[in-house]
């Protein structure tokens, strides 16, 4: 299982997602705040990250960019979410490693992660 | 005798006797001889005269001829003549009337008698004789003379025939009155309205009737003065006109003059094209004035019906808030109206000189120029979104159409293009189309929660919970709230999807891809949702294609949900893939529910449309599966349609190139 930051300003979204993650054996740290991103990266040695695509006027995709900018953060997988179904592209380009879009399926939000943490070589995974 | 004297005897008596007798005779004798050598020489003389006299007869080219005794024995006839008669120079000794026996039955003997019987020679003008030539009759008009011819005794032994062939001078004299005739009659018979006016007082010489019928003054104006027999025209200007025709001899030339006149007495306004012309002699004097005119009433009240409805019309056009224009066959701007000048702050004259394409917006300049010359080139009529640069440099978003306007032969003579602005309205549109996306954007959020916390809930409840489920249906009840949950979601995408392409936001993500495992996935995940449905795939072909993979997804799933939707009584849905044409590949989906006529299948592919039916309440959705799938599908360059039978089924069909161009 991992340690997950989730940036979402919606407040019932974290809180869902994190009650989701946390049933399936995850660890999570939510925030609504994408300028603090990094800081929390740091804070809690977070793993994986779900990023909303639009958080409180913030672009998500230049929170994603300015983490794969930086050496420190860029091997840190970012999954981006939207709801808008056409920018799952965009996303991709920005460095996001898949993109969900809302409203998503449990199962494949758990499959996603999984798959994508099985493939991370520095897994820290307990 | 010699040495002796002369001696008065008997002897010399007798013989002086004799000598004077002798002498007498030949006195009388060398008188004889001058007499005789008189005579001689006035013979001479005669025959001299006589030969001359012949000569003249025979050069004349009078026709000459001598008759005589009672049947008219050609004694003489000169050349004019026998090539008048036409019989031959051999006539002489025969009867004139065994010569030309046509001759009998034209009275010519009558003419001759009187001559020959009584004496009085017969003169006659233009007299008219046939003579047969070759069988054939032929008029000849003679000057004749005919004159009794005396002998020495005063005795009357022929007639002598002197005549002039006039027949040339009678045949152009006859020629000359039938063409006057002629003239006058066309002059008369003429719809113009004529008139010859003589001097400076234009005395009406001739008036044909379709001038006296507008006059109105009755058939008998000849020879009066015009101004008398019409006095009203007298103060519109007319004697003007005809005294500057008459004394420079220019032609005047009015079109659609309007004149009061009488009609049927009444006065009436009539227009008339005039054409007023000098009249000149054979020497070139002014004699006179003609009046050539039409009356052009009606068509003069037309031309001013017709002005006066341009004149409307055109009124019109500028007071319309739309602006309107007119082009060549070319699509080059003639003319504006005032919105156009009001809207450009431009004149109508910087208007023309400019292209209308610098009004167009920079980025819509080459679609605009393509639009236009492809509805040129076809014929069809312009309608196309397009902003416009108004005076004060901003551009506003207007409606432009444009339709050929066609003659009686159907070519093509103009352009007429109306621009309408619809900023307001577009971006009334925007709004709206932004609203709808915010909306749905807005309730996806707790959609998602929701639909997070459903399946939270079902994945944390135990899967073998028997005893509690006997009081507390609790799994069953929320796999109910799940599938409204994503009948929801599906709304949803499909209100934006609708706004995609209202908004022509409706892009496709080109990529490769293999169809038949994209249907069998998606088969899958249908089966996983409608586990009491027989879901069969038959796979005739197989292939790679280039398409929107979520898009042509989109369209199946469409496709099959419809199929179950439409199938109360049955669960069973055959899907196939097949090739229908080389480089194309198709999907269809089969159903066995209730079908649809065929009324109603040219309108399911359009917007809002549902099948009605008994069980109508029944059949979820806004009615746009099929139009948007249409849409997708139009936009892979591929096909879409159905074929169904009322209360048998239905089965629907996309065809797309398996290679995606553009």
């Amino acid at each position: 299982m991992a340690k997950i930051l989730i940036v979402d300003d919606d407040q019932t979204i974290g809180l869902m997602l994190k009650d989701i993650l946390e049933f399936s054996g995850h660890e999570v740290v939510a925030s609504m705040e994408p300028k603090k991103t990094k800081e929390n990266i740091g804070k809690h040695g977070v793993e994986l990250i779900l990023l909303d695509k639009l958080i409180s006027g913030v672009d998500g995709t230049d929170v994603c960019k300015s983490l794969k900018e930086d050496e420190a953060y860029s091997h840190i997988p970012v999954i981006m979410m939207s709801a808008l179904h056409n920018v799952g592209d965009i996303c991709k380009e920005a460095g996001a490693v898949d993109f969900l879009a809302k409203p998503f399926d449990m199962d494949a939000l758990l499959q996603k992660i999984e798959l994508i943490l099985e493939k991370q070589p520095d897994s820290s995974r307990t | 005798m010699h040495g002796e004297l002369p001696l008065m005897t008997e002897e010399n008596l007798k013989v002086t006797e004799l000598e004077k007798k002798l002498k007498k005779k030949e006195d009388e004798l060398e008188r004889l001889r001058k007499e005789n050598e008189s005579i001689k020489r006035s013979n001479l003389e005669l025959k001299e005269e006589i030969f001359q006299f012949k000569g003249l007869v025979y050069s004349s080219t009078s026709l000459i001829t001598f008759l005589k005794g009672p049947d008219y024995i050609i004694e003489f006839a000169n050349k004019p003549i026998k090539e008048v008669w036409g019989k031959g120079y051999d006539v002489e000794g025969k009867s004139l009337f065994d010569v030309l026996p046509e001759l009998h039955s034209q009275g010519i003997k009558e003419y001759l008698d009187q001559a020959f019987y009584k004496g009085e020679p017969f003169h006659a003008r233009s007299l008219p004789i046939e003579h047969d030539k070759n069988g054939e009759m032929v008029r000849y008009f003679f000057d004749f003379s005919y004159m009794p011819q005396y002998n020495y005794n005063r005795e009357i032994i022929g007639v002598g025939v002197i005549a002039q062939d006039i027949t040339n001078r009678k045949r152009a004299e006859t020629e000359l009155k039938e063409s006057e005739h002629r003239y006058r009659e066309m002059i008369h018979s003429s719809n113009s309205l004529i008139a010859i006016l003589r001097g400076p007082e234009m005395i009406i010489e001739i008036a044909n009737d379709a001038i006296k019928e507008v006059w109105g003054k009755g058939a008998n104006v000849e020879g009066k003065s015009l101004f008398e027999v019409l006095p009203e025209i007298v103060d519109q200007g007319m004697p003007e006109i005809f005294r500057t025709v008459y004394e420079t001899g220019e032609t005047v030339v009015a079109q659609e003059s309007p004149i009061m006149h009488l009609k049927n007495g009444e006065m009436v306004l009539g227009y008339f094209d005039f054409m007023y012309q000098a009249l000149k002699d054979s020497s070139g004097e002014i004699e006179g004035v003609s009046v050539i005119a039409n009356e052009v009433t009606n068509q003069a009240l037309l031309n001013r019906q017709i002005k006066k409805s341009e004149r409307e019309f055109r009124e019109l056009v500028n007071f319309m808030p739309h602006k309107i224009s007119l082009t060549d066959t070319e699509g080059v701007p003639v003319y504006y109206n005032q919105s156009w000048l009001d809207f450009t702050g431009k004149s109508f004259d910087e208007l023309l000189s400019e292209s209308y394409l610098d009004m167009v917006h920079p980025d819509e300049r080459e679609f605009v120029e393509n639009e236009v010359e492809r509805c040129l080139s076809t014929e069809e009529n312009l309608d196309i979104e397009v902003q416009i640069r108004n005076k004060d440099g901003n551009y506003i978003w207007h409606l432009a159409k444009a339709t050929p306007i066609r003659d009686e032969e159907g070519n093509i003579t103009s352009w007429i293009s109306s621009s309408t602005e619809i900023q307001k309205l577009k971006e009334d549109e925007k709004r709206q189309e932004d609203f709808l996306k915010l909306v749905s954007h807005e309730l996806k959020t707790p959609i998602t929660s929701i639909k997070g916390y459903i399946q939270l809930l079902l994945a944390s409840l135990p899967d073998d919970n028997r005893d509690t489920e006997k009081r507390l249906p609790i799994k069953p009840y929320l796999n109910r709230v799940e599938t409204q949950v994503e009948r929801l979601i599906r709304l949803l995408s499909e209100m934006l999807d609708l706004s995609k392409i209202e908004q022509n936001e409706l892009e496709l993500k080109i990529e490769k891809f293999n169809l038949n495992s994209h249907v069998r996935e998606i088969l899958e995940d249908l089966k996983y949702s409608n586990r009491n449905v027989q879901l069969e795939l038959e796979e005739d072909f197989s292939c790679e294609v280039h398409a929107d993979k979520d898009r042509i997804g989109q369209v199946i799933i469409n496709f099959v949900t419809n199929a179950l939707k439409y199938s109360p009584d049955s669960n069973r849905v055959q899907l196939k893939i097949f090739e229908p044409e080389k480089g194309h590949v198709a999907v269809s989906v089969k159903d066995f529910g209730i079908g649809i006529n065929e009324k109603e299948q040219n309108q399911i592919f359009k917007r809002f449309y549902r099948i009605s039916g008994n069980k109508d309440d029944t059949y979820e959705g806004f009615g746009i599966g099929l139009y948007l799938s249409n849409e997708i599908i139009e936009r892979h360059n591929g096909k879409i349609f159905v074929k169904s039978e009322l209360g048998k089924g239905s089965e629907f069909t996309f065809t797309i190139p398996q290679n995606h161009q553009k």
